[in-house]
This record gives C-alpha cells, structure tokens and sequence, in this order.
C-alpha cells in the first residue's frame, strides 16, 4: 500500500486556508428571503393569544407563520415536538411565530414586533423533581392524544447481568457515589442556518447543516406530507459543514419553518442563527447525573457495578434521548465485571431540549466510572493504574453486553500511558507540591453504532473519460477529515492517484444513502463500502482490459517502433498473459502485474475512451457498493446485542497542577494512548483525537451553559469558556496502538469521538491526586476546588 | 447586524466637545472611544443608545508623557497596545502595563483604551484597580465648563455611574508616581486564563521603612463590590506592620472589605476567598 | 423589492474602501460594520461571523496591516484605509507561507475559524517574523478553534516561522 499511513494534503485544505469554502452562512439564492423566529418568553405557558398584525405591515415582510396558519408539522423520533407551537410553550426557545422578510433586519425588527399574550404555568426545572407526584406536567398528552400522567420519557435502556446485590456483599471492597455532569454546548464555529426552496413542481430543496441527509430527507418528506404535499421530494444538499459534534444528528425547527415560510411565499428561505441564537436556541448536552458503585475482591478483580442514570433531556425528546444506548457500553463493558445493574430515567423538564453531541452518553457515563475506580483502588489499597491493569479487557472476549471484542490494545494503552506519564514516581508522591497525576479509560464503538435499523454506507464510483475517479458517499465531511480517508483507501484500494480522486458534495440527489456521520462511523463504514467497490470497478476495468488492452498495447509498440526502429521488444510473450487476473492497476496505469515494462502500460483513460467508444456499444465505468456493519440492534430492555462491528479503546493520563490560593487548575502534561485499529492518516487521525481531547479538557474545567429556571445566562464566549490556545499551551503525548481489527478497511478502527471520553476523569483523578479532594460535578471550577479545599482544612483542623 | 443609529465623527475635540454640548439629533450621542464594549452592547442589540459619538479621530487624546511633578500623563485614547509599549508605562506604572496585558486578545488590546475602560465603568474593569492603587486624577472637558480634574477616588458613585457630567468627555489620566522604593502589584483571577473577563483583579502598592514596616499600603480590588474599592480594613490592618506579621491580618482585612455577589461568572465565597489569599499572599512577599 | 426601507433608518452614506488593492465603492449606513459591508455589500464571504462580540476571531481582517475585529468596526470608520481580507492573502492559486503550511498540516478541520486566525498570523509575522510558540500562542489567543485543539494550529505557524 502507498498510501495508507500518510498524509496527503487534505482535498478541502486550499479552499479553507483561503476562505473560499462555502459554508450555509455564505449561501445565497436568487431571489431570496430571510426568516426569522419569534421563541418564547416563557419556560411554561398557556399561548392564548398571538397577534401578527403589526408585523405583517412593516415594509419588506412577506409572510408571517404561526400554528394557526401553517399545516402542524410534528418532529422527533418520539413524535412530541411541533415546528410552531400550538396550545402551550414548554421551555425558552418554543418556536411561537416566524416571518420572511427581505432582509434579516427587517424580519428580526417583524418578529420582535409580534405580540403574544401567555398564561404562565407552573414549571419544572430538576430532573428528581419532575419525577415527584404532582410534578407539573411537561406534555399532558402525548402525540396521539392521549393523557399522560408523568414526565418519565416513554424510553427504556437496562441491563441486568449476574445478581448484583449479593455480589456487593460479597465484596472485599466496595465505593459509590454520585456524579453530575453539566449542559455543554457543542459550539460549532459556523452557526446552523439553513435555506429552503421550492421548485415550480413543489419538489423541495434543503441546504441543511446535517450529519444525517438522508433521515432528514426522509423527515422532510414526512413534512411534505404533512404540508399536504404528497408525491413530491425533499432534496438535502450539505454545505461545508462549520463544525457538526452532534447538533447535525436530528433535524431542528427552525429548519421546518424555513420550509414552511418557502412554502407560504414561493421563494427560497434562509434562517441563519447567530452566536447568541445559537447559544439560547439550539439544543446543547443533556445533563445527567450518575449513581455509581463498584466492588472487587482482596485480589482487586471487579466484582460487580451499579449504575443508576437520570437524565434532563429538557422539553422534547431529540436523538439525544437515546444517549444510554452508549451508556450501556461502558456500563457493561469497559473492564471486566461479572455482576452488572444498569438503570436510567430519562426526564421531560422545562429546560431547554438537549441533543446529541460528541460521545453520546460515554463521557456522562465514564467521568462517573473512572471516578469511582480511583475511589475503589484508595478503598482497596491498590494503586489505581493497576487495579485497571487487573480488570483490563482482553482481545477475544464477549462481554456482559454481548459486545464481541476481536481486537483490544487497552492493556498497552494502560501501561504506555503510564510510562509516559512516569506513574510510579508521580502518583501519590507526597512531594509538597500541589501537583498530580491520574487517569482514565475509554471503550466505544469502532465499527459504527446500530441504534437504527439500518447501520448502512453506500458509495457510487465513477470513471470519467480520464481516468478521474468521482466518488459519492453520504458522508458528511465536517472537518474530521472524512473526504481525505476517502481519499486515501480509494487510491491504494483502486491505483489511481490521491489528487485524481474527487469525492461530491454531500447531495441526497446524487449520492447513495448513508444512515448519517456519527458514532464515529464516518471513514470505518465508508470505506468499506468503498472497497467493496473497489473491487467492482478494477474488475469492470480488467475485464475490458482483456479485450482492449491488446490494441493499446500494439499501437504503443507500434509508436514507439517508428520513433526508434531500434527499440527492444518486450522481453516476454505479453499476450499469452492476458487474463483479467493478470492485470493490476496503479497510479492510473493498467499493466499485466510484474511489470514495468513503460511500453506495456497503458493509461487508464486511454482505456476507458476506447471502451466508451468501442464499435458496436461501448460501456461506462460505474459501480455502486453498500455495506451495512455485522452488528446487531440490541435489545435495549435487556441491554444486549453487538451493536458495533468492533470497539476502540484508549486511556488518557495527564498531570495536573492546582493553585491552591484561587483553586486554578494548570495541565502541565497529557498523555493519550488510542487503540485505532490502523492509521489510515497520522495527521487527521491526530487532529481528531487531540480536537476531541481539547473539547474533553473544556468539559472537564470550563464548559457549562448556566441556567436560571430554564432561562439560559451565558449565551455567549464571554461567559461560556471554551479552550483557547493558551489553555491548550501543554505537550500532548499522543501514541497510536495498531490492533489491526479484521472488520475495519485496511484494519481500521473509527475514532472521531473516543478523544474526549476519557479526558474528565483522568483530570478529576489527577486533581484528587494533587490536592486530596474530589469533584463530582463539572466542570471542576475554582470555585468547587476552594470551597473542597477550605472544606477540607477544616476538617482537619 | 449592528443597529441602525447615526454615527457621528468629529475630527477634532473641539468638534466632538460641541457635538455633546449641542446634539443635532436632539438627545445626546454616546461617545466611543475603541468600541470594544458599545460595539457589543450594539451588536445585541439590547440596549440602544439614540446616536453614538466616534472619538477614533481624535489623535490628542492620544499618548503618554511624564508630567513636570512627576505624574504620567496618558491620554483618554490610549490604546492598551500604546500603554504596553511604552516605555515610560512601563517604567512609572508597571502595574497598569500588566493589566493591559491581560485585555483580552490583541485585538481587544489594539482598540481598546483606557479612557473607555473607565468610562464605562465596569466594577470588572481591568485597569481600574491599578488606578486606585497608585492614585491618580481624571481629567475631563466640556465645551461650556472646560477642563475639570478629579481624583479616580470616589469617581464612580454607584454601579456603573461614573462621574462624567452631561457634555463632558473624559481626555485623559495623571497617574501618581509611585512612592520612592515602593513596588506595585497586579493579579487578575479570570474565568479561564487567556481572553477572560476578571472573577476578581486585584492591585496594591507598598514601600517598607528602614525598619522594615510598611509605610505605604494602598491596595485595590474589582469585581468585588459595584465599583472598583480601595480596601480600607486591609490597608490599616497592615500599615506600621512588618509584611510578614500582618499578612494574614491584611487578608482578613481584604475579605471584609469586599461586598461581593454571586453572579454568572462566581460566588461572593470564592470572591470574598480569593481577594484574602490572593492579598495575603502578596503582602508576605514583599 | 420595491418596499421603502422604514423611514427611520439614518441615510447611508457613499463609502469608498481600498480592499485587497482594489477600491470598492458603496452606500452604507452610518452604523454599518466593516464585517457585513465586506460579507454582503463586497461579496467577500471569506471573513467569518462568529460571535458579534470580538470573543472568537473569525471575523479578523486587516487595516493597515493591523489585526482588526471587523465585527467591531465600523465601515464608515476604514474609510481610506488600507484593508486585506482573507481573499487578498494568496496570489492566485499561490498560497502565503502560512496559508501552504496551514495546508500541508492540516490545519484546517471545519475550517471556519481559518480566515482569522491567517489573518491574524499574515500580521503577526509580518511584525514578528520568527516569533517563539508562546508568542504564536499570544498572538491567536482571541481566535477560537473547536476542532484542532489548536496542535496543528500552532505547528503550520512554526513551520511558516522556520523558513
């Protein structure tokens, strides 16, 4: 192979570095308006009236939409979310009204001047305290009308294995606790937006920030239907994306509305979010808290886990409801543990609704566990990396989960990031500094995550005339870097060269279906979809090459004998070999393998055109291939099935120190050891584990959306703190273990989300280490650390 | 995005002066100097001033100079930029170049000046607590009352009221020499550690005697009260005393001293916490 | 279109603008900032809208060589003076040293924060044309980046830096 493991530059690098790719912010249409959305001013609230009239009559509105004038559009995979809000708003940022305007200003000044008069009701802000008996209701009835009597969201993830209770008693040692972690924001650098258009048949087009264009196209066909609008097509067309991490999972209101408003005025609609609309409009994290207890006997072998969830999914349920899905992983299977409890009740409150991001209930999940670990290794007297090492997966095994692990390096990412952080010496060393180190572990999903019937990638490749490969996947590229992997496998799967690979925009209308770019799937189903295809298409060239090769050669031959008569023959009988197995094709040449006889090769689009224009019917060069993993959709009332083709794991180690006059926490190091199965390309693969990494440190020390009775305070980067350069000012160690999984494209393993997994606890275990007090709720401000620390002086004194 | 009011630029002092006393528009504009802060408060949108003055042109607002009694002379639209690369900031008040320093980005620091930063009067200003500390007089203008000087002491009567007078525009500081053999001090606990708005900022200003007591003490703090404070009890309880004697007094002083709320950047706690050690800290270590 | 705009808006005024080495030449309104004058009045959509707060970067362009926030400024305010955006950077399809390196490292990822950090470090190195990493870090600590966890960032800057 020449290409896998290397790092061509990447096929969008020139059009970003200068500023020439499109995002949905930048796209235009001709002849197009602006939306704008009119939310809520209340967390809960009877809308009793909403009176449209001022806005209509500002110059330059062209259609003001409400609930009462527009078909009712339903949303959400539970079906409880509507795209303008009928009856009563359940959180902030309920989509009351929207107008179209001419230009943004003009819509933003229409929807202000909308008037809506509401009854308040009484609302529900704690997760526990939704679930308590007379609890005001978020939903009264549920989509189908009828009534529903508690918040508790109609959703069940559990897995019991083994007998947990008597496994506890029969523990050596054992520790629990209670872990929380915050709503965090994915903070996409581009904004959401969107721009809707109908054609003059009704047919519609999306310009969307999606990692699904397919769902969304089949939800929007869904909205078309119920536009009354039946027979016609949705069409998702995917700009360069600004950022996904997640908020592209589901499709958003304010997409549904842009449609609506294309509808009502016959024009293309584009509502684009600003930062502080982004902030206090779309969906962040859930916030979930985490009951956690481990046990393990004299020898450290983990004999059992009990682990109870409650998560704020806020006022409607999105994809994010499911974020116990992936729960489940680590619940059941990171580690060895025989005895397993898993459990979670997943709320309706009236904060805002969260989604999916980055991880999806790993990093909620892991911070608890890692957490409780460290705590069960003091209890136990065990130093914490070993305990680790004890209970460490191995290649070969099934777990509780039914998860069948083939290959697993985390044994070595355990001990090399021990080494690299020099754990012997630095942990626990009472050496009178504030200083620390500690750790933390990861398993995820490698070969994509069944949570849909379909967990399928398909690819269409094409040759022109030229030799030119164009590839069309349903991918979304969204900076990972999933267009160069594409890239990389085509090249060595097909022999042509990186830079003649052109790989289309993301479009429903020429690309084959994808189940959508997420759970780390993106480069591990694609690409073996891709060389699937592969196959196909060098085997459709060989077989032509059978019958054409010949006269191309001949006609080579008989060039290069009129430019020197005095040429050499080829040095061996070249068509008595010809067979379609004989013949390889590098670099775009199509030659008999084992030669390199420069007369004996042929170039590909010379093949091809003569194939094109054979006598008597010619032939084109396009293959399609679809690859759906060998996983199972589990059981999620049992919480079993193999819902990954195969599962990544890592460790990150950092050392930390505290400052212990303002609780200020330094990173002086981190070390990261991922299991990846193979590099398929050592720069990307870099980008995306240290990116995640960094979005793991923010979790861990500064991310949070602060909210006030559902009402969001810090819509902005002032006071929602993600990283900066200068918090990232440490080295990074980064090491790649190479398991060489058999069900990965060329052995590789998905690893767009493992990054940030791990990275909380290994801080909130390094803190503990440094300075004697654990956090159990992010992110670990100074503010937690002082009052622990004063706290703890007291009790001391 | 930015709303739609009328911005005017004059290219003189003169000219801006008479704009204020005499608006065109009827209600007086309000005046910016690098927007760093209007520009946000325009850009939400949230608050909308009738009109907005723009003082960018007016370059003898601009500068610095040290004053024949010894006071550095820096004008009203000195950028923080300026401030760090000068020379003569950095000799007779290094405290203040350290707090430009830490002004968001360079950017921020690039448009943002001091006579903005005190003008809008944030209790989270950066600089503000520098002026406290080493004393220092506001020199403001009026086209009807001309120039009026007053001390930064006392400046602000309340949350975000500044005593800037209707039609006055504030032109520029003299910050007071430090006293002989006295050192300054700057400490800003951020929200994160680069481009943060201050959870506390800190400044102070101390000589000792032969003897080896304090003979000057002046500390400041911000973010801890609704305007920048001198920290009165924290002075007292260390003045006459050896560093290390009153340090943890001059803490204990330094907490009672501040009146800190609970808001979404931290806790009066940590606040209150935070001003002691952090004022503790520095006092031991002179 | 044939509304009026609401007739309380103050009247624009006729702005000329030295962008990229050409002139541009508009109305604008009093208020209006440079970001949006140059995204949709200039047609260069290059320059970024992050935060219309000066928190994230995205929006830096050029004046007079100076790093500026084109999201707090206002267009009225650059009136001849000299400005480069994002688009004046590369000659051509020949990219700056720091935009081929920000190529060859990969240091774009979503790319949308991309203009104004090279913006930023076309004006740092043409102050500073060795600067140190702590000073890189300085340098492009108002710009943020969600994807890079600013590793690749930094390396594409020293390695403009080492010619």
């Amino acid at each position: 192979m020449t290409y896998m493991g290397t790092s061509p530059t990447r096929p969008d690098a020139a059009a970003k570095a200068t500023g020439r790719a499109e995002y949905i912010s930048d796209a235009v249409r001709p002849g197009m308006l602006h939306g704008a959305i009119r939310f809520s001013e209340h967390a809960h609230a009877r809308i009793l009236r909403i009176d449209t009239s001022k806005a209509e009559r500002i110059p330059g509105v062209r259609a003001v939409i409400t609930a009462e004038n527009t078909p009712e559009v339903r949303l959400g995979f539970l079906r409880d979310n509507l795209a303008l809000k009928k009856g009563k708003v359940r959180q902030f940022r309920d989509e009351i009204a929207a107008v179209a305007a001419i230009d943004p200003d003009i819509a933003a000044e229409a929807a202000a001047a909308i008037e809506v008069e509401y009854e308040p009701l009484p609302a529900v802000f704690d997760p526990i305290e939704a679930l308590a008996e007379g609890a005001p209701l978020v939903h009264d009835v549920d989509p189908r009308g009828r009534p529903v009597t508690s918040n508790l969201m109609p959703v069940h993830f559990r897995h019991f294995s083994g007998d947990v209770e008597k496994a506890r008693a029969a523990s050596a040692y054992v520790a629990e606790g209670e872990w929380s972690t915050p709503l965090i924001q994915q903070t996409c650098m581009g904004t959401a937006g969107c721009i809707a258009e109908f054609d003059p048949q009704m047919n519609l087009t999306v310009w969307a920030k999606t990692q699904i264009p397919f769902l969304a196209q089949r939800d929007f066909n869904g909205a078309l239907a119920q536009m009354g609008l039946r027979n016609k097509n949705a069409r998702v067309i995917v700009p360069a994306l600004g950022g996904g991490f997640g908020t592209g999972l589901d499709t958003h209101c304010y997409e549904y509305i842009s449609i609506l408003l294309a509808w009502k005025t016959g024009k293309p609609v584009k509502v684009q979010y600003n930062r502080d609309q982004e902030f206090a409009y779309l969906s962040p994290r859930q916030s979930a808290t985490v009951r956690m207890a481990q046990g393990c006997d004299r020898d450290g072998r983990l004999t059992f886990r009990h682990v109870h969830v409650v998560q704020d999914n806020g006022a409607y349920g999105s994809w994010g409801a499911t974020y116990p899905s992936v729960m489940l992983l680590p619940a059941t299977s990171l580690y060895r543990v025989p005895n397993i409890y898993f459990d979670c009740e997943l709320v309706y409150t009236n904060n805002t609704y969260a989604q999916a991001m980055r991880g999806y209930g790993n990093p909620e999940l892991t911070f608890a566990l890692e957490s409780n670990l460290d705590q069960l290794a003091e209890e136990a007297g065990i130093d914490a990396a070993q305990l680790r090492l004890i209970n460490c997966n191995e290649p070969n095994e099934v777990t509780p989960m039914g998860l069948k692990v083939a290959t697993c390096g985390l044994r070595e990412c355990l001990e090399q990031t021990a080494e690299r952080l020099d754990w012997d010496n630095k942990r626990g060393a009472p050496d009178g500094t504030a200083r620390g180190v500690g750790m933390a572990s990861l398993i995820h999903v490698g070969g994509s995550g069944r949570i849909y019937r379909s967990d399928a990638s398909g690819v269409i490749l094409r040759f022109d005339d030229w030799g030119n490969l164009y590839l069309s996947s349903g991918g979304v590229e969204m900076g990972q870097g999933l267009h160069s992997s594409l890239q990389i496998v085509a090249a060595d799967a097909i022999g042509v060269a990186p830079d003649r690979v052109f790989i289309n925009q993301t479009d429903t209308s020429t690309c084959p279906w994808d189940v959508g770019t997420h759970a780390s799937r993106g480069a591990f189903t694609a690409c073996n979809a891709l060389l699937m295809g592969a196959t196909k298409l060098r085997d459709k060239v060989f077989r032509a090459a059978v019958e054409l090769y010949p006269q191309l050669v001949e006609e080579a031959l008989r060039k290069q004998r009129k430019r020197d008569p005095d040429a050499p023959a080829p040095s061996f009988d070249w068509r008595s070999r010809i067979d379609a197995d004989a013949f390889d094709l590098r670099e775009g040449q199509v030659f008999l393998s084992n030669t390199d006889d420069p007369v004996l090769r042929v170039d590909l689009g010379k093949l091809i055109r003569a194939a094109h224009f054979r006598d008597g019917g010619g032939q084109m060069f396009t293959v399609e291939a679809f690859y759906d993993p060998p996983s199972e959709l589990p059981d999620w009332e049992q919480g079993q099935g193999n819902m990954s083709a195969c599962y990544t794991f890592g460790t990150q180690g950092v050392e930390v120190e505290v400052d212990t006059d303002t609780g200020d926490v330094r990173i002086l190091k981190m070390a990261a050891v991922l299991d990846v199965g193979k590099v398929i390309n050592p720069q990307i693969l870099r980008g995306q584990t240290i990116g995640a990494l960094a979005q793991g440190v923010g979790y861990a020390l500064y991310e949070e959306v602060k909210t006030e009775r559902g009402r969001i305070l810090n819509p902005n980067f002032t006071d929602y703190k993600i990283p900066t350069a200068v918090e990232m000012d440490f080295p990074i160690e980064l090491e790649f273990v190479e398991t060489d999984e058999p069900t990965g494209p060329y052995g590789a393993k998905g690893i767009g989300e493992p990054g940030l997994v791990p990275t909380a606890p290994a801080i909130a275990n390094a803190i503990a280490d440094a300075v004697g007090v654990r956090i159990h709720d992010l992110p670990i401000t100074p503010e937690k650390l002082l009052a622990a620390l004063r706290a703890k002086n007291e009790e001391a004194t | 995005m930015l709303a739609d009011i009328p911005v005017h630029r004059p290219s003189s002092l003169e000219e801006a002066l008479a704009l204020l006393a005499d608006p065109p528009d009827g209600e007086r504009p309000t005046p910016m100097a690098g927007g760093t802060d209007i520009m946000v408060v325009l850009n939400s949108r949230h608050v909308v001033p009738s009109s907005v003055l723009d003082l960018w042109k007016l370059d003898e607002l601009r500068g610095l100079s040290v004053q024949d009694d010894g006071t550095l002379w820096i004008g009203a639209l000195s950028t923080y930029r300026s401030i760090i690369a000068s020379p003569l900031a950095n000799a007779h008040c290094p405290a203040l170049v350290e707090a430009a320093r830490t002004v968001g980005a360079v950017q921020i620091q690039s448009r943002g000046t001091l006579g903005g930063n005190v003008a809008n009067a944030s209790p989270a200003g950066d600089s503000l607590p520098v002026l406290l500390a080493q004393g220092c007089d506001v020199v403001l203008q009026s086209r009807d009352g001309g120039r009026r000087t007053r001390s930064f002491d006392g400046f602000y009567a309340g949350y975000r009221q500044a005593d800037i007078q209707p039609g006055e525009l504030i032109i520029g500081f003299r910050i007071h020499a430090l006293p002989p053999g006295a050192t300054s001090w700057y400490r800003k606990v951020g929200t994160r550690l680069a481009q943060a708005i201050s959870k506390v900022v800190l400044a102070g200003v101390a000589a000792c005697g032969d003897d080896g007591t304090l003979t000057t003490l002046r500390i400041a703090a911000g973010s801890v009260a609704p305007t920048p404070i001198r920290l009165a009890a924290a002075e007292a309880a260390g003045l006459g005393g050896r560093p290390t004697d009153v340090a943890a007094a001059v803490g204990a002083g330094a907490r009672a001293d501040v009146t800190p709320i609970d808001d979404v950047r931290s806790n009066a706690l940590y606040r209150r916490e935070v001003s002691g050690r952090l004022v503790e800290s520095w006092v031991r270590s002179l | 279109m044939t509304d009026a705009t609401t007739s309380t808006r103050p009247a624009k005024r006729i702005l000329s603008l030295r962008i990229n080495g050409s002139t541009w030449e508009g109305a604008v309104e009093p208020s209006a900032l440079l970001l949006d004058v140059l995204r949709y009045q200039a047609g260069l959509t290059g320059t970024k809208r992050g935060c219309d707060m000066g928190t994230c970067g995205c929006c830096a362009v050029r004046v007079d060589g100076e790093p500026r926030l084109s999201c707090l400024t206002l267009a009225l305010d650059c009136e001849g003076r000299d400005i480069k955006t994002i688009e004046g950077v590369a000659d051509g399809p020949l990219l700056s040293s720091l935009q081929q390196e920000w190529a060859d490292c990969g240091a774009a990822q979503c790319g949308f924060c991309t203009p104004g950090f090279i913006m930023v470090g076309e004006a740092l190195l043409e102050r500073n044309p060795k600067p140190s990493e702590a000073e890189v870090r300085e340098a492009i600590a108002g710009n943020l980046c969600r994807c890079t966890g600013y590793v690749k960032i930094v390396e594409a800057f020293m390695r403009a830096t080492a010619d």
